[in-house]
């Protein structure tokens, strides 16, 4: 357990700070800059919140397409972390695209349709609401 | 005032040799460099805005202009800026609203690499200023058909053509050869994507027949041309001209990611489609082909996306350590990525 305010609650202090007290203070030619860099911590605030559900999620999700266990039929975990299996059956199903072997499956557009919400999510929350409300169906995605 | 970057100190030294450069190429007496600004809007190149005083030659007295250079990492892809120069004549020659390209310099000697000095024109390109401040650009249907009226200009560039033969022989079915070439940029970004890989293949299956080839533009969009009250004042970078399908460069202009937040107005964020299509077939005598042109949109939103990846990518390669460059690598490609699901969905795959 870590001490509060943990990592995510510091990046959200400190871009108020930046925002609400620094901004004004800025010549106008380096704004820009300020707000890119309002904007880097805003999404390592919400990266660092999330945690691992995005990844794990998104484990569950390609390892059905795969037809993988996520864990050991002793109930531990698997070795691979999430970010490793993630990548491994990344490579997998880009390929299988590639290739032709998914053509319009609509299971495999679900997935890719659920990655793209979570990761836009965490990079940029506002843009969402252009995409159908059912842009986040398929249950456990957090898109606040 | 903000301290000098390296960028500046590198012109500041190079001040002797650029006025020798200036006075010469003018065939003025003299030159001397006033003022000199850098210009925004360069991930790629370094644009300055340079106040020259000529003693007599060609343009004699004071004159704003703008001096383009190659960034130190050029991207994938683009032209350098000696070939730009030349595809920027030959667009003013085919009648293009541009800034006048004017002297040439590749002499290392100068600069350090090659650059070229254009006239400087008047206005706003920023894309969200463009579609917010409507003081500007005149009435918005009548720019739309303006710059419909360009692109047709553009496109009446048709290989083959002895000057611009640097850009190669045109690919005989350019929407497969551009999902080859964004696969292979993918390859080399050395990263699974999976949701891009979902929408190059549609474009694979669903690539049109090979029509007409022209002179694509390929960054026709708000953002990269510039107007003042008045209206169009001219279109901007010519980096990526190559030979292609007349409607991929349609399609660029009105993808939904090129609308800045506008995206009831199709046409750039600035107007419908209509006017834009109108002035673009009157000019040409072409019609638009939604069809082809819905193709290339997707094609569009993966472009972009694979750009920004690549772009996000150098923050990573040793080379700019840009924010900016970094945050387009993360932020952009989700939002493309949906797009581009949003319009490749199961259905959209039955053969056409």
């Amino acid at each position: 357990m870590r001490d509060f305010p943990d990592g995510a609650a510091l990046l959200r202090l400190a871009r108020s700070l930046l925002l609400d007290e620094i901004l004004p203070l800025v010549p106008e030619d380096r704004r820009y800059q300020a707000r890119l860099i309002a904007n880097a911590m805003a999404i390592a605030a919400r990266e660092a919140a999330s945690g691992d559900r995005d990844l794990e999620v998104h484990r569950k999700d390609l390892a059905a397409l795969y037809g993988e266990a996520t864990q050991r039929p002793d109930g531990r975990p698997m070795a691979e972390s999430f970010q490793e299996a993630n990548e491994r059956l990344s490579w997998r199903l880009a390929a299988d695209l590639r290739g032709g072997q998914r053509d319009a499956d609509p299971e495999v557009f679900a997935v890719l349709r659920r990655a793209a919400v979570a990761r836009l999510a965490a990079v940029n929350p506002k843009a969402l609401a252009a995409y159908d409300s059912d842009a986040t169906d398929g249950g456990d995605q957090d898109v606040q | 005032m903000s301290d000098a970057t390296p960028a500046e100190r590198r012109l500041a030294e190079a001040r002797p040799a650029l006025q020798a450069f200036l006075a010469d190429a003018a065939g003025a007496r003299g030159a001397i460099l006033g003022e000199v600004r850098p210009l925004s809007g360069g991930a790629i190149q370094e644009n300055w805005l340079l106040t020259v005083e000529f003693d007599g030659g060609e343009l004699p007295g004071r004159q704003d202009l703008v001096l383009r250079s190659d960034a130190p990492t050029a991207v994938a892809a683009s032209l350098g800026r000696a070939q730009e120069f030349l595809v920027l004549r030959a667009a003013q020659a085919a009648g293009v609203t541009v800034p006048t390209p004017l002297w040439l310099c590749e002499d290392p000697g100068v600069l350090g690499r090659p650059f070229y000095v254009m006239q400087s024109l008047g206005g706003v390109a920023a894309g969200h200023r463009v579609v917010k401040n409507r003081d500007l650009g005149g009435h918005r249907d009548a720019l739309a058909e303006r710059l419909g009226r360009e692109l047709a200009r553009i496109h009446t560039i048709v290989p083959p053509r002895g000057d611009l033969a640097f850009l190669g022989p045109p690919a005989a079915d350019p929407a497969r050869a551009a999902v080859q070439r964004y696969r292979a940029y993918l390859d080399a970004l050395g990263r699974p994507r999976p949701g891009l890989e979902w929408g190059l293949r549609w474009c694979e299956l669903q690539a049109p027949t090979p029509g007409e080839i022209v002179l694509l533009h390929q960054d026709f969009r708000t953002g990269n041309y510039m107007i003042d009250e008045h209206g169009l004042t001219g279109i901007l970078d010519w980096e990526f001209c190559a030979w292609g399908d007349p409607m991929s460069d349609v399609g660029w202009f009105c993808a939904r990611c090129w609308r800045f937040g506008r995206d009831e107005l199709e046409a750039g964020g600035i107007a419908p489609r209509a006017p834009f299509y109108r002035g673009y077939e009157a000019e040409s005598g072409r019609p638009v082909d939604p069809a082809r042109v819905a193709y290339w949109e997707v094609m569009a939103h993966l472009r972009w996306a694979v750009i920004a990846l690549q772009q996000g990518a150098r923050t990573l390669d040793g080379g700019e350590g840009s924010l900016e460059l970094a945050l387009t690598g993360r932020v952009y490609p989700p939002d493309l990525e949906l797009a581009v699901l949003a319009m490749t969905p199961p259905a959209a795959w039955e053969a056409s």
